[in-house]
């Protein structure tokens, strides 16, 4: 492994000398190799042992045999002032030893070995190392040898903080001294109360440091570790982020026979009044953390039938624990009327419990809508189509921006920021001081990374909505001042931005198209937003038509919450492989998907197929048969879209769309599709 | 075709020559020499021309630094380590049959990764490897942390030799030598205040520890199969911190440091741009940037140096310079396993491997 291995290149040495000079590491080599096969400890056999070492302190072999010799004299001396020189002659091999090379891990272990005698003078360890850790501040092993040697004396955490500050203030750059304060503080920190008074003076450091160096990372990674450690502590407790139906939401079935999908109203967005047609209603929870198991109790007002045997199943690729929960509400289509269903959740062994009601209205006997063979090419975004002859000429004009009325906007489902967490006032008190000297510090160093960086970071953390354009613009002003790392910053822009959009009414109306003359009732367009990742999606549990085209995802794990999904636009991203789209087997009622102008097919890589749940990891069912070993070609095809219930798919401008192959595979596992790229199957 | 200024034929050269025989200078590195024959033998497999490579004659040399219990009856234990050994320099002589063990001069983890990846590379099916005196010996090496020593003598353990005992599991497709539970509680517990990863819990992060934590949880949780396979790995760790500090240690003339305020260095293109690629977030460092770092370490004769300034290449840092590039996806290089050491190609033929992941071709 790296950091052994020294190797002594770049310099030309005089050939006889060489010679000479390997003529006797050998003999020395074979001296030791034969002492210590035939267990020969004495001094003299020791002395080659130490000219060996000298010469090369890398052979491990050599430093075992010294133990075991140096145990045998030691063993066999009972004056402890003999046993203390047999010792101190070690700690001068290994001073030798480290001249040679200061990173040979056998002398700095050799050197721990003798201490652990417990004879030598603590003391003289501590001056070896003040003098090492001046000539080379981030010498590693002096940093470890040193945490080792106040052990060993017994020195405190508080101490030992001492030292660190000393350190730091000599070089506000060394990175080491910072690394090691971090350690030492994490000791310190016992209570609350202590808490807030050391971190109120650790702040004043750092802010030292990052003032006479704002250039320099290392205050600046220390700043950032102290951010997280102010934050208000996260709840151990899972709980429910978000549920579909969501708390206090009307939800209207219409009792007729055949799955026609549901239908969602935009007014979902306005009132989450919403009707469809099912015999089941899907019920749907999303927890902040992973959760292994689910206890929810379900009950009505008037009673309904079989609400005690309702199942959860999580929704993840493999099995638990999930994220997301979803079970059937049986809908019984010969009880209509109003019910108020009622969901208390838990996550044992947590014993909080959330609560949930929702007004369901069963209309039975005739109905509202009635039933329609849907057209397979009315699921797709009217404005692109690949086959625009066969719109309606007006449809373009037909697609219009939601205009919603705000006087009457009491919306459900958009809930109050859930995401920032109760703070104390101290923690309030810092998060503000810092964001002051923050942008005082910008004042001084307009466009310096650090500062700018940090200043995001601790306005994040603080996670006021009135400083969102500001962490935005941050962001985008870093990507100018620090254009190598440009799509990291990029990647954290679009990442806030979801987050805004999603957590407001506001923010969604923007991206929320209402589509008359179509069948499908809208979309939520969130396309062109530079997005990486599509996180929040328990914030859209409602969605039903998602674009989210021309982006930059890479996969779309996560997307399974969204229950209600019927259409679905990825193209334009950077979906590198079919198992990419694992998680929308998931959702059984996707309908129309596009998946045109990805990178399916471009890589010689797979690296979803990790994180895929099937002949890839332990406990998944063999896909390939036969037990072969072998997976066929196309394997991966059939594991993901086989059991789905597409009925539009397009996969054109994949790198794997113009082979004929992948084709027949897809057609073959999708025996519902009508219409693939366009084109009737 | 354009390589853009990448020379692989010089480095087909330079490497069949680090075969062949190792300049003076590596002298120290005598004890190692399994090590540096994989450099070699796997740099040729990425390259694409392990036709160079006197397949049989190096499997049969790897087999006789192979360290059994072949004078003794019971008793194995004694403080001996089995599985392979550096090189026949120190105690027992060299025969095809293999070596029996003595205290001094027995198995040693690092050189067991090193032969069983030559092994897999050059297509041998493992047959005479003696897995089970492999995974005992293991067992007796882990320590109470989770971590592992590489000998019974030598007790310095850490990140370093707990990478090797996964990755040998998964060769061996074997995990009854590892305690994974522990294992990863060590890896959990060593990752530091900025994000990165320490040798060990405590110790200041480092980019060649980042690795082998990363390599080795990613393996354990994919391949061992008493690992609930619902955890996501990921969220074992802090992966935001993490990819903050990786991708800060790209430094501006382009190539990775392996510490803050440290020059760049060759080897870290692999070490960093491997533990990025491994959180599957390496589109996010600047590769265009790595790319020209890399040739201005790249000599005229072949092989890379550690450093751009440096007159001549070394084997290790060449051997993760072309590791870089592959990673790179320079046209030519057979892309790499990266988490186990070896191509994909390789990786691919393993019994344990073709089970469970697909390799492209």
């Amino acid at each position: 492994m790296h950091g052994r291995k020294r190797l002594p290149v770049g310099h030309t040495p005089d050939r006889s000398k060489d010679q000479a000079k390997r003529e006797k590491l050998k003999q020395l080599l074979s001296d030791t190799l034969r002492d210590h096969h035939e267990k020969c400890y004495t001094k003299e056999a020791l002395k080659k042992n130490a000219q060996l070492l000298e010469l090369n302190p890398e052979f491990y072999t050599g430093w075992n045999y010294r133990k075991l010799a140096v145990r045998h004299l030691i063993d066999a001396e009972t004056d402890e002032a003999a046993r203390k020189n047999l010792l101190d002659e070690e700690l001068l091999l290994v001073e030798r030893a480290l001249q040679v090379n200061v990173k040979s891990y056998g002398a700095w272990y050799h050197r721990k070995w003798v201490i652990e005698y417990g004879l030598s003078p603590l003391d003289h360890e501590f001056m070896l190392l003040r003098r090492l850790l001046k000539a080379d501040a981030r010498n590693f092993h002096g940093w470890n040898y040193r945490r080792f040697a106040i052990e060993k004396k017994g020195v405190t955490a508080e101490e030992e903080l001492d030292y660190s500050t000393e350190k730091i203030n000599e070089n506000f750059s060394n990175y080491s001294a910072w690394h090691y304060r971090s350690t030492l503080l994490s000791r310190v920190i016992r209570d609350k109360k202590s808490k807030e008074e050391i971190l109120d003076e650790e702040y004043k450091l750092v802010n030292q440091a990052y003032f006479t160096e704002p250039d320099d990372q290392s205050a600046w990674f220390y700043n950032t570790w102290l951010l997280g450690e102010t934050k208000a502590d996260s709840d151990a407790e899972p709980q429910v982020a978000e549920t579909w139906p969501e708390n206090g939401s009307s939800i209207s079935v219409n009792n007729q026979d055949g799955a026609f999908p549901l239908t969602i109203s935009y007014k979902t967005i306005v009132n989450s009044e919403q009707s469809f047609t099912s015999r089941t209603l899907p019920l749907v929870i999303t927890f902040k953390e992973m959760v292994s198991s689910v206890v929810a109790m379900v009950r009505s007002q008037p009673g309904m039938e079989n609400l005690g045997e309702i199942t959860w199943r999580p929704l993840s690729a493999v099995s638990v624990p999930s994220k997301t929960w979803v079970a059937d509400l049986p809908i019984q289509l010969s009880c209509g009327g109003e019910y108020t269903v009622f969901l208390e959740v838990s996550s044992p062994p947590a014993d909080q419990v959330t609560s949930v009601s929702f007004k369901l209205i069963i209309a039975s006997g005739d109905s509202a809508h009635p039933r329609k063979e849907m057209d397979p090419k009315a699921f797709s975004w009217p404005g692109k189509l690949p086959s625009e002859g066969e719109l309606e000429a007006d449809t373009a004009s037909k697609l219009v921006r939601l205009n919603m009325d705000e006087s009457t906007a009491e919306a459900g489902c958009i809930k109050q920021d859930s995401t920032v967490l109760p703070r104390e006032n101290w923690q309030e008190k810092l998060l503000e001081a810092q964001i002051e000297i923050l942008r005082d510090l910008l004042e001084l160093e307009r466009n310096s990374k650090w500062p700018l960086l940090t200043l995001a970071r601790v306005l994040a953390v603080h996670g006021s909505s009135s400083f969102t354009e500001e962490v935005l613009e941050l962001y985008k002003l870093l990507s100018d001042v620090d254009p190598d790392h440009g799509d990291y910053y990029k990647a954290q822009h679009s990442c806030l931005y979801i987050d805004k959009i999603t957590r407001s009414r506001d923010g969604l109306k923007k991206l929320w198209w209402d589509c008359q003359g179509s069948l499908s009732s809208g979309w939520l367009r969130c396309n062109e937003l530079g997005l990486h990742e599509f996180k929040f999606v328990e914030r859209l549990l409602w969605v039903q038509r998602l674009d989210l085209s021309h982006n930059q995802l890479r996969t779309l794990n996560g997307l399974e919450a969204l229950q209600l999904l019927e259409a679905l636009d990825v193209s334009h991203n950077k979906l590198p492989s079919v198992t990419s789209l694992a998680s929308l087997r998931l959702i059984s009622g996707l309908q129309y998907l596009s998946i045109s102008h990805n990178e399916l097919g471009s890589h010689p890589v797979d690296f979803s197929r990790y994180s895929f749940p099937s002949a890839l990891t332990n406990q998944a069912p063999d896909h390939h048969g036969k037990g072969s070993g072998n997976i066929d070609g196309n394997w991966d095809i059939q594991a993901v879209f086989g059991g789905m219930d597409l009925k539009v798919l397009e996969i054109a401008g994949n790198t794997a769309a113009s082979n004929e192959k992948f084709r027949k595979s897809i057609l073959k596992a999708l025996p519902s599709l009508k219409l693939l790229d366009g084109e009737e199957v | 075709m354009d390589d853009g200024g990448f020379k692989g034929d010089l480095h087909r050269v330079f490497f069949n020559w680090m075969l062949q025989e190792l300049p003076g200078a590596y002298e120290s590195e005598e004890s190692n020499r399994l090590s540096m024959a994989y450099f070699a033998i796997s740099a040729l497999d990425i390259l694409d021309s392990l036709n160079q490579v006197a397949s049989e004659d190096t499997i049969n040399w790897v087999y006789g630094l192979q360290v059994l219990p072949l004078t003794e009856a019971g008793g194995r234990n004694d403080g001996k380590t089995f599985g392979f050994r550096g090189s026949p320099s120190i105690g027992v002589k060299f025969s095809v049959d293999g070596a029996h063990a003595l205290v001094h001069d027995g198995g040693h983890l690092a050189m067991t990764y090193s032969a069983l990846a030559i092994l897999a590379i050059l297509g041998d099916d493992y047959s005479k490897v003696s897995r089970e005196d492999i995974v005992r010996s293991m067992r007796q090496l882990q320590q109470p942390d989770g971590s592992f020593c590489p000998t019974m003598m030598d007790r310095q353990s850490d990140m370093r030799f707990l990478f090797c005992a996964i990755a040998i599991s998964v060769l061996l497709d074997d995990w009854s030598g590892v305690d994974s539970k522990r294992a990863v509680e060590f890896i959990v517990r060593s990752q530091t205040f900025d994000g990165g990863f320490g040798l060990s819990p405590g110790l200041e992060a480092h980019g060649g520890a980042t690795y082998c934590a990363l390599a080795a949880l990613r393996l354990i949780t994919l391949y061992d199969r008493s690992w609930p396979s619902s955890v996501d790995w990921t969220s074992l760790i802090d992966v935001d911190m993490l990819t903050q500090w990786c991708l800060n240690r790209q430094s501006s003339d382009g190539g990775f440091q392996g510490r803050p305020n440290k020059p760049a260095d060759t080897c870290y293109a692999f070490w960093l741009g491997g533990s990025l690629r491994m959180v599957e977030i390496d589109h996010l460092f600047n590769q265009e940037k790595l790319r020209s770092f890399l040739l201005s370490a790249q000599r005229k004769w072949g092989g890379f140096s550690k450093f751009p300034d440096l007159q001549l290449p070394d084997i290790l840092h060449s051997y993760y310079g072309l590791c870089g590039f592959s990673l790179l996806g320079q046209p030519g290089l057979k892309p790499l396993a990266f988490e186990l050491g070896i191509t994909q190609r390789a990786a691919s033929r393993l019994p344990g491997f073709s089970r469970k992941i697909k390799y492209g071709a």
